[in-house]
């Protein structure tokens, strides 16, 4: 995954860009936990809480540092869960996010 | 232009102030949450002309930390802008209620966040042109400065439920078409204005516009309406709800208590300011037009007297 921002380091936007891969460590294990509690039906209104609050983060910053299908993935996520979708859509919408942050970490 | 930005999201702070030092902002001081933000305002010694917070924060958010803030003599004025991811859009009512000036929407787009600080920056200009000018030639000179600009909307010192002309056409623009429809705007005039305004000084002026917003929120006997003071002598109402009163009967209760100054009125001069309500105007359902149109309608209504309003009674925008 590329993006002109991380590969800058004196452009503005580079801490920006260092800081969201630093923080996608965390976040992807918040929504990995999350996915098993989903999955298994422990916790799911705490678990439905941690994706949103991550996914709107996500949403939020993603495409304006270049990571458009990041961003798109995660509002998915958020608007999913904010309408009270069921598991199984969240679960679905979740995936492509959970593997869009892996694939930022091997970057 | 200092700048204040509140978010939880330390990615979204750095990357705000990343993008408004690309497009020549680079005093930003960022802070994770509403009770840091205030502690910065109260305790730092900084004073700031701007304002960005998120809208929905843990604990404190926007709104309230926007009501907060505008308690703080020294930040009744100051820009406050919203940050809002485009799901949470409907959530900015409150916001602009407590004196939100504008909004923002997430993810951050340059151009956006260039015309909207733009924006504050040139307000922010003629604010500092106005007290410089106040400054150097003294208030004599500060009241003819007033008399030139009577049709320039102004946020009424003292008159605690106004909010910004300039906010409530940000606000209206924020509605989704469901809710435009549902949302009616009312003018309130002051008939005299004119003759106040060549009269009196601008504080004596301003005072007798305080007064009449005064009057005009104790007649409403309502806290869901927007009211927001649009020049030349001229409020506007804006609600969502259906008052129970018709215009005539506002328009007396308002007049009825306004005659209550007028002996304060009477050793000034000047003669007590009676106010016309105009029509309440509505957006057409088959006739999609500019959000702020129903705005121009309202004005327009309270500044014609009734016998030459259009036959059917409502502005339709």
């Amino acid at each position: 995954m590329d993006t002109w921002a991380g590969h800058q380091p004196e452009h503005p936007l580079a801490r920006a860009e260092r800081l969201f891969r630093t923080m996608a460590v965390e976040r992807l294990d918040t929504l990995s936990s999350a996915w098993v509690r989903l999955d298994s039906g422990q916790n799911i209104r705490e678990a439905m809480e941690d994706i949103r609050n991550v996914a709107h983060k996500i949403a939020g910053t993603a495409a304006s540092l270049g990571h458009a299908g990041l961003g798109h993935q995660a509002a998915e996520v958020e608007r999913l869960s904010i309408e009270g979708a069921g598991k199984s859509d969240v679960l679905r919408a979740l995936r492509p996010l959970i593997a869009g942050l892996a694939e930022l970490l091997d970057d | 232009m200092r700048i204040l930005a509140i978010d939880d999201d330390p990615v979204f702070l750095e990357l705000l102030a990343g993008m408004l030092k690309m497009i020549g902002y680079g005093q930003v001081t960022t802070m994770p949450s509403g009770e840091h933000a205030l502690h910065e305002l109260d305790f730092s010694g900084m004073l700031y002309d701007c304002i960005l917070s998120d809208m929905q924060m843990p604990d404190m958010n926007g709104a309230a930390l926007t009501a907060a803030i505008r308690q703080r003599t020294a930040y009744r004025q100051t820009p406050i802008l919203m940050i809002t991811a485009m799901s949470g859009k409907n959530t900015v009512d409150d916001a602009f209620a407590a004196g939100a000036t504008d909004y923002i929407t997430k993810p951050l787009d340059i151009i956006e966040l260039r015309a909207r600080i733009g924006m504050v920056d040139r307000l922010l200009a003629e604010r500092r042109r106005l007290a410089e000018f106040a400054r150097l030639v003294g208030q004599r000179a500060a009241a003819t400065e007033i008399k030139a600009e009577f049709e320039t909307p102004i946020l009424i010192p003292g008159f605690e439920r106004g909010i910004e002309f300039l906010a409530m056409e940000n606000y209206l623009l924020t509605l989704g078409v469901k809710r435009m429809y549902s949302t009616s705007a009312f003018a309130i005039h002051v008939k005299n204005a004119a003759i106040i305004f060549n009269k009196a000084s601008g504080a004596t002026y301003v005072q007798m516009l305080g007064d009449v917003g005064a009057q005009i929120v104790d007649a409403l006997k309502t806290e869901d309406v927007m009211i927001a003071y649009a020049g030349s002598g001229t409020f506007v109402c804006m609600t969502e709800r259906d008052l129970g009163q018709s215009p005539d009967d506002l328009e007396i209760l308002i007049n009825i208590g306004l005659m209550d100054f007028e002996t304060i009125y009477a050793a000034d001069r000047l003669p007590v300011p009676q106010v016309r309500v105009g029509e309440a105007a509505r957006s057409a359902f088959l006739s999609p037009t500019k959000p702020t149109r129903i705005l121009e309608r309202a004005i327009q209504s309270a500044n014609t007297p009734p016998e030459k309003r259009s036959k059917n009674g409502q502005m339709v925008a």
